[in-house]
């Protein structure tokens, strides 16, 4: 999978629990969840969950505390699938 | 040091399914799941939990000056079994501990932690203000401060603070907004 596959698949996932919807404008590596999008704390852990079901992974907690950036899930991603 | 979280329930409701499947494992410790099944109230428990360790998580953050973390599991509520409806209790994070204490209604939850049990300033509100305004105002106010000096930025943690005439004024705070309400708690002495 590419980076952008990977990214449009993100942007799919996170744009339910979005509320800030020009953040989604400019989606890239370096788009913020929390202050760019201004997704809450507690929909972080559904899109923590939606990842998971979509790559068919799993982010233990560890991966989890530096999931900030689209950036940031994108390289959690790519570790996890290359660890499958 | 002090932070502070609060829920609107109405709207928790409708953002988040707190039963969803894998949810409660990735967010609480085994101990807090065996406490969340034994509650009366299983979806406010579950708030409560949230709120206590979003309120110790700002304390921490604030404290060490630490980058942001999303590790929520990492914050270990203990409830204090003579708290009546473990309203209240201890949060902890490796080795350190916060006081907690929460008020719950109905509507909403809010949740306020320290290090040590002390003297806070809490205002909660009910309807659409301006959360920073009010705080400057109410510093104001207890500090003996022009009302027009102070302001407040984050920094590069993204943790807010206080700027009395352009510099840093050292006063822990912390502010919280959700739905319908807000809150702010500063400390006193």
């Amino acid at each position: 999978m590419t980076d952008k596959e990977i990214i449009e698949k993100l942007k799919a996932i996170v744009t339910p629990y979005v509320q800030r919807k020009e953040g989604l404008e400019d989606f890239n590596e370096k788009t913020d969840f929390i202050n760019d999008l201004k997704i809450n704390s507690a929909n972080l852990v559904d899109v923590v969950l939606d990842v998971e079901d979509e790559f068919n992974i799993e982010i233990d907690n560890d991966s989890m505390d530096g999931m900030l950036t689209v950036g940031d899930a994108k390289r959690i991603i790519e570790r996890k699938m290359a660890e499958k | 040091m002090i932070g502070n979280d609060i829920v609107d329930l109405n709207l928790a409701a409708k953002e988040s399914n707190w039963k969803r499947p894998g949810m409660h494992s990735k967010i609480f410790t085994e101990e807090e799941r065996k406490l969340l099944k034994k509650a009366k109230n299983q979806e406010q428990r579950f708030w409560l939990f949230w709120a206590m360790k979003e309120a110790a998580y700002k304390a921490h953050q604030r404290r060490f000056s630490l980058p942001r973390k999303f590790n929520p599991k990492s914050f270990r509520c203990e409830p204090d079994p003579s708290g009546g409806l473990g309203s209240s209790g201890m949060v902890k994070i490796d080795n350190w501990s916060y006081f907690t204490s929460a008020k719950i209604s109905e509507k909403a939850i809010h949740c306020v932690a320290s290090v040590e049990n002390s003297e806070v300033k809490k205002i909660i509100f009910s309807d659409t203000i301006n959360l920073k305004q009010e705080l400057i105002s109410a510093v104001a106010n207890s500090k003996k401060l022009s009302f027009k000096d102070l302001d407040i930025k984050k920094d590069l943690n993204f943790i807010p603070h206080l700027i009395l005439k352009g510099k840093n004024y050292n006063l822990p705070f912390s502010i919280s907004h959700h739905g319908n309400y807000s809150a702010y708690v500063f400390a006193v002495n």
